[in-house]
């Protein structure tokens, strides 16, 4: 029989042991990223891996929590359950209203005002003030995005247009002469459709000149008279080429191999960087500078000289209630930083948010790639306010009334003020 | 005396020992979050934090959002077609599916065997068959009566016809439960109504239709709740588009809860839902008196 002491003894020889080895081990960052593509999935692997090769007392471990860019309902659950990650992949225009929600940690509250202001010169300014919010930042600015338009060589070479339009009158004279339709009245090829993928409110109010909020007053402009132009323009298309035969013709578009401009029923859309890879993959024929190329989204001709495109991405914050905020915060620093963002553009074809990476030659890559890396620096950024997805979802209703005739361009913009302002007021007060 | 007692007051424990599995899962799952939700529609509440005190204001708000009326607009709409629509297909398969040959055992699995396919799955497959350059639907249009078929989901005027078109495809689970309350009509009912001369109208209007009432009760209330509830193929289709045209109550509560960061907001919108399904419900009872027949009753 052994004594009680030497149980005792024995007992306590042990926790002593195993306090040991927890002040000694690993401390684990857990890490929620939405990123499911093969492509984005291991690359976001390859910087953890990096960062944990490099940081032996810290493992970071992503775990793949799949949704969509406003839905945040597993997040908030595992923050009120207790159990938040300590690193979470946040859509950098809902950044504000997260954290209004009070769903991240200011990053301010764990380093030096030195540092915050550090990190503020190395990032491009938009992608700085999409993560900041109320005098303080929340995110780490991850990747971005440009848009431009792609057109089709081949088309306007049949019809006997030399270059790309250049300015917006241009492109409605474009479209007259790239349109076809068959004995019946239904279209076989239609030039261009101003609202298709990346034709979003946003991308016309800005080409128009119009701004969407201004910040010293806090107020909204969608009635920018600009904006309102851009709308105006808009539905002239509806008009000209009818709305239900361009509805019925779109509904037809399939992606991937399917996409409308792989398959020629449109010549010209307005889209991302990313489409790029898309033309590679699923149109491995079609050549840049032969069968397509890339221009500046147009505008009225008086705005023309200087070109326009507004810029999204991701960024990495650190969700309240997160255990290893410290921890977690080295990572961000890590992978937002231009290691960690060097890996990611390079192998996804994205863009940097720091601004020396956009002289990298590997992250410029190809010719037509580079071009979308200059655009960035003409990149209009959504404002970044905490009613950022009420304000999308109001835009785009107002854009579908427009185009259907529902509501004329003056009075959808005039709603979806009196409809997202009160809203602001009362985050802002 | 007292051991009966005693028994009963033992049986009584027993069973709620067995159903205390159920009456926790229920609390914690059902009965609170209901509660919960009734609290929280007088805050404002972004999901976590401490929820503000807001008393009416989310009812106030509500009653002067527009987007609130349309989507209200669009579910009664909605509801009002396809709860009567939906039932007298339900009842026309259920008649159809009464027949005695060899093999409607195989007519009667494949009536049935769209309502168990998931509503995601029904959302992209009708995407296909309303597609209106490819679409089957448009292309049987076109081809026999040589109508040129609408935009369905993309027309703002069709979107809402096109749902309602939708839920027909699960018209095989009522069919089914209307089928067995056929089935359980007594044979002597049928056959003295012939001998008295009826034909298959009034057999089915005088005999049929009154003894299977109770069960015709039944599927119009769930069928109201499921129809006041869309959610998931509307949310595949066309995610309230176009121009709001399918923002359906539930869409529009989903938003504002997970999307807007309106837990307050949509909490005060899942009740007045569910005082207006009450309502509608109470009305029909009330009323049912007068058209349903109990047997025995």
């Amino acid at each position: 029989m052994f004594s009680k002491k030497l149980v005792i003894g024995f007992i306590s020889v042990l926790l002593v042991l195993s306090s040991l080895t927890l002040a000694f081990g690993k401390t684990t960052v857990t890490f929620w990223s939405s990123h499911s593509g093969a492509t984005d999935k291991a690359s976001i692997q390859r910087i953890v891996d990096e960062f944990n090769k490099q940081n032996p007392d810290i493992e970071v471990k992503v775990t793949i929590v799949p949704g969509s860019e406003t839905d945040v309902t597993k997040l908030l659950t595992a923050i009120a359950g207790g159990v938040a990650p300590d690193v979470y992949l946040v859509d950098r225009f809902t950044a504000a209203q997260r954290a209004v929600a009070g769903v991240l940690e200011p990053l301010n509250s764990l380093t030096t005002a030195d540092e915050i202001a550090k990190l503020k010169k190395a990032y491009l300014p938009f992608a700085w003030d999409e993560a900041s919010w109320d005098g303080k930042v929340w995110v780490l600015p991850f990747d971005t995005d440009t848009r431009a338009l792609y057109y089709r060589r081949d088309h306007l070479r049949e019809v006997g247009l030399s270059g790309p339009p250049k300015n917006i009158a241009e492109l409605d004279t474009y479209v007259e002469k790239l349109t076809k339709k068959d004995a019946s009245g239904r279209f076989l090829r239609i030039g261009f459709i101003p609202w298709l993928n990346q034709g979003w409110h946003y991308t016309w109010g800005w080409a128009f000149g119009g701004e969407f909020y201004d910040p010293k007053t806090k107020k909204l402009t969608i009635t920018d008279p600009r904006i309102v132009q851009s709308f105006e323009w808009q539905k002239s298309y509806a008009d000209k080429y009818g709305m239900a035969t361009i509805q019925s013709f779109s509904s037809a578009f399939g992606s991937e191999v399917q996409d409308p401009f792989i398959m020629g029923m449109i010549s010209m859309v307005v889209t991302g960087d990313w489409n790029l890879s898309g033309l590679d993959r699923f149109a491995p024929k079609m050549k840049w500078g032969v069968d397509y190329g890339v221009t500046y989204i147009p505008r009225p001709a008086e705005l023309a000289k200087k070109p326009t495109t507004w810029a999204g991405g991701w960024s990495l914050g650190i969700p309240k209630g997160a255990k290893h905020a410290k921890e977690a915060f080295e990572f961000i620093k890590f992978a937002c930083g231009p290691v960690g963002q060097k890996i990611y553009t390079v192998e996804t074809l994205h863009l940097p948010t720091i601004a020396e990476l956009l002289k990298d030659k590997d992250v410029r890559g190809e010719r037509r790639h580079a071009f979308f890396v200059d655009l960035v620096k003409y990149a209009k950024n959504r404002p970044p306010l905490p009613v950022g997805a009420l304000l999308w979802d109001e835009l785009t209703t107002a854009r579908d009334a427009v185009i259907n005739g529902q509501k004329t361009p003056q009075k959808a913009c005039e709603d979806v003020e009196k409809r997202v302002q009160p809203e602001l007021d009362k985050l802002l007060k | 005396m007292a051991v009966k007692a005693h028994t009963s007051r033992r049986n009584t424990l027993y069973g709620l020992l067995f159903a205390f599995p159920w009456i926790i899962g229920f609390v914690a799952f059902t009965a609170y979050p209901i509660l919960a939700s009734l609290y929280y529609s007088f805050t404002e509440y972004v999901g976590i934090g401490t929820p503000k005190w807001v008393g009416s204001g989310n009812f106030n708000a509500l009653f002067h959002d527009e987007l609130f009326w349309t989507s209200l607009y669009n579910t009664v709409y909605y509801v009002g077609l396809a709860v009567p629509i939906g039932f007298v297909v339900g009842l026309a398969l259920a008649l159809l599916l009464n027949v005695d040959i060899k093999e409607i055992g195989l007519y009667r699995t494949f009536i049935y065997l769209p309502f168990v396919m998931p509503a995601v799955v029904v959302g992209f497959l009708w995407l296909w068959m309303l597609n209106p350059y490819y679409g089957l639907l448009n292309l049987f249009l076109g081809t026999v009566f040589h109508i040129q078929g609408p935009g369905w989901f993309s027309d703002p005027k069709w979107a809402k016809p096109a749902f309602v078109m939708l839920a027909q495809w699960g018209a095989g689970g009522s069919a089914v439960i209307f089928l067995s309350a056929i089935k359980d009509v007594p044979r002597e009912l049928l056959e003295s109504a012939e001998i008295d001369g009826a034909g298959w109208w009034t057999k089915f209007s005088k005999v049929i239709l009154p003894m299977i009432s109770p069960v015709i009760l039944y599927h119009i209330i769930t069928a109201l709740f499921g129809g006041f509830q869309i959610f998931t193929t509307a949310y595949i289709a066309t995610n309230g588009g176009p121009a709001n045209s399918t923002l359906f109550y539930v869409l529009y509560l989903y938003r504002n809860a997970f999307q807007y960061s309106k837990m307050g907001y949509a909490s005060a919108m899942a009740w007045i839902l569910f005082i207006i399904v009450l309502i509608i419900t109470l009305i029909i009872f009330r009323t049912s008196a007068r058209w349903i027949f109990y047997r025995g009753g």
